[in-house]
């Protein structure tokens, strides 16, 4: 991979590799990242984002230091579950943003961006290198993200087109819907399993 | 015994091979999942059960009862943040602490009542998934028949069941992927049934400067959903999904419309949210919590300004992608017939 090793040695690892399924995973990160690192695009079957997924997830992220999120979005809002008694500028309104933060915070650790291919076909993943796109005022530990758009690739269908960078308002908009579906689902099911995620979801 | 009736010897029998028959029916896998389902409605039950998902491991305590008629549960989040669910037939409150970080998020959703919708329809699975039972366990010190509900193609989870082998309630549950990875574990630890469960336990603890959040389901009954209807039209959709649902509603940020579909084989669903691209702009992402994806996908066509299509639930994330990538505005599908260009 990166001419180090002789050709009896390069041999004897691809041997290795063709028996051993997590020595072939764990080549296959290290091809990514080495791609990644030297700004060139590479695409991941879909074991391998998942494995690259599993790899992001037990892969310690430097803690964030927390600070206050942005105040909610839009007075307006009239959500489907409102709030009988918070008040907007309230300290609890403020501690409110501050365990937003929180959990916004740990949910995205599992956020990739995905690219596209122009035909929309076949989509291809790059997962590059840790980047903090985090708004001011609060930190957002995303691992994996986009390469930038103007970045070099080399063309050809198969490659990936990148869209935007993870900003905490995306990440939000994801966890807001994910809750819309999970009340949907609940109060249209019969059973205990139904309300497991609402009671659990992400709790700091 | 010459003396007693032929007629009544024949109702015997008939009536022992219908009880035989009616046995027979009792024991298919079909069967046990609608008792189970019924056993969740309508049995009595207090217990204390483990929730894993994907990376988080939860205790609740849940009781169960209907009283006067009307179903009655409370779920308690035993460790992390203090939560309590209690439902009141189609009331549902949530009491949390402030600080609680769902609270914050409950605001982010778009607003007004829930759409009713068979989500669950145990009549449909069979085309979708196998059914089979493997064995007998023990749970939460109870004797459980294990059931196995196994996807017949890549595009949705399977499930493997613990029902208890008296009540049918549902004692542990497995979500798996194509692996045979378990994205989701659910079980009882401790559980008691019938008079054991007393109604005080049905109320709240009510903590001092708790919140309440109340979630309610429409009260019309669910229509079927006409596809010429919405807005927009899914290019292509895993063997078995359909409609179950359809709203618009408005988004508390910014009150544009939200077109939201959601849609069910039967056992697994995902919701489809379709809005204008927002003043901020998206990107396009996946996240997961669990065995639930997120997916945010961000279309351009010519003659139409952006949108935004997210997809959310529980089936596999290549399955997703694919359906957010199909989302095209009805009007431009039916007029170009092809699938929208991405960027």
């Amino acid at each position: 991979m990166d001419d180090e090793a002789d050709a009896f040695e390069l041999r004897r690892v691809l041997d290795e590799l063709g028996r051993d399924d997590e020595l072939r995973a764990l080549w296959d990160r290290y091809h990514l990242i080495g791609n990644a690192l030297r700004g060139e695009p590479a695409r991941a079957s879909g074991r391998l984002r998942d494995r690259i997924w599993e790899a992001l997830e037990t892969t310690p992220v430097a803690a964030p230091g927390v600070t206050e999120a942005p105040a909610s979005e839009g007075s307006a809002a009239v959500a489907a579950g409102s709030a009988t008694t918070a008040q907007p500028g309230s300290p609890a309104r403020s501690r409110l943003g501050r365990y937003t933060g929180l959990a916004v915070a740990a949910s995205v650790a599992f956020a990739v961006v995905l690219g596209f291919n122009g035909l929309g076909s076949r989509d291809a993943e790059v997962p590059a290198v840790a980047a903090n796109d985090a708004g001011p005022g609060i930190v957002t530990p995303v691992v994996a993200t986009t390469l930038d758009d103007t970045g070099p690739r080399s063309g050809g269908p198969a490659v990936e087109r990148v869209v935007g960078s993870v900003t905490p308002r995306d990440v939000r908009r994801a966890q807001a819907y994910m809750l819309h579906h999970a009340q949907q689902q609940a109060l249209n099911q019969a059973g205990v399993m139904s309300f497991v995620k609402l009671a659990t979801y992400e709790a700091p | 015994m010459s003396q007693f009736p032929r007629s009544a010897l024949t109702g015997a029998v008939w009536l022992a091979v219908a009880l035989g028959a009616a046995s027979a029916a009792a024991e298919s896998p079909r069967q046990w999942l609608d008792d189970m389902n019924r056993a969740f409605s309508e049995l009595s039950y207090d217990g204390v059960f483990s929730y894993f998902s994907g990376h988080d491991l939860a205790s609740l305590r849940v009781v169960h009862m209907v009283v006067d008629g009307e179903q009655r549960e409370r779920l308690v989040h035993l460790n992390g943040a203090p939560r309590e669910i209690v439902r009141r037939g189609d009331e549902v409150a949530c009491i949390m602490m402030p600080g609680d970080a769902l609270l914050e998020l409950e605001e982010s959703i778009p607003s007004g009542p829930f759409a009713r919708a068979f989500v669950r329809r145990y009549d449909r699975i069979s085309e979708n998934y196998g059914l089979s039972f493997f064995g007998e366990d023990r749970v939460a010190d109870r004797v459980a028949v294990r059931l196995a509900v196994t996807p017949l193609d890549d595009d949705r989870y399977g499930y493997r069941l613990w029902l208890d082998k008296v009540t049918r309630l549902l004692l542990r549950s497995e979500l798996v992927d194509g692996d045979g990875q378990r994205l989701e574990i659910f079980q009882f630890n401790q559980i008691r049934f019938g008079d054991a469960v007393e109604p005080a336990m049905l109320e709240p603890d009510g903590k001092d400067g708790s919140l309440v959040s109340h979630l309610t389901l429409a009260t019309k009954q669910p229509e079927p959903v006409a596809s010429s209807e919405v807005s927009w039209q899914v290019g292509w959709l895993p063997e078995g999904f359909s409609m179950a649902a359809a709203d618009i509603r408005r988004a508390p940020s910014s009150l544009k419309a939200v077109d939201t579909m959601m849609y069910s084989d039967g056992l697994a669903a995902f919701s489809l949210f379709v809005e204008d691209m927002p003043d901020s702009g998206a990107a396009s992402m996946v996240s997961r919590n669990g065995a639930t994806v997120a997916v945010t996908h961000r279309v351009e066509i010519s003659d139409r300004a952006p949108y935004l299509v997210t997809l959310v639930g529980e089936i596999p994330t290549p399955t997703a992608q694919r359906i957010a990538r199909s989302v095209v505005p009805r009007d431009a599908a039916i007029g170009a017939g092809g699938p929208p260009a991405e960027r």
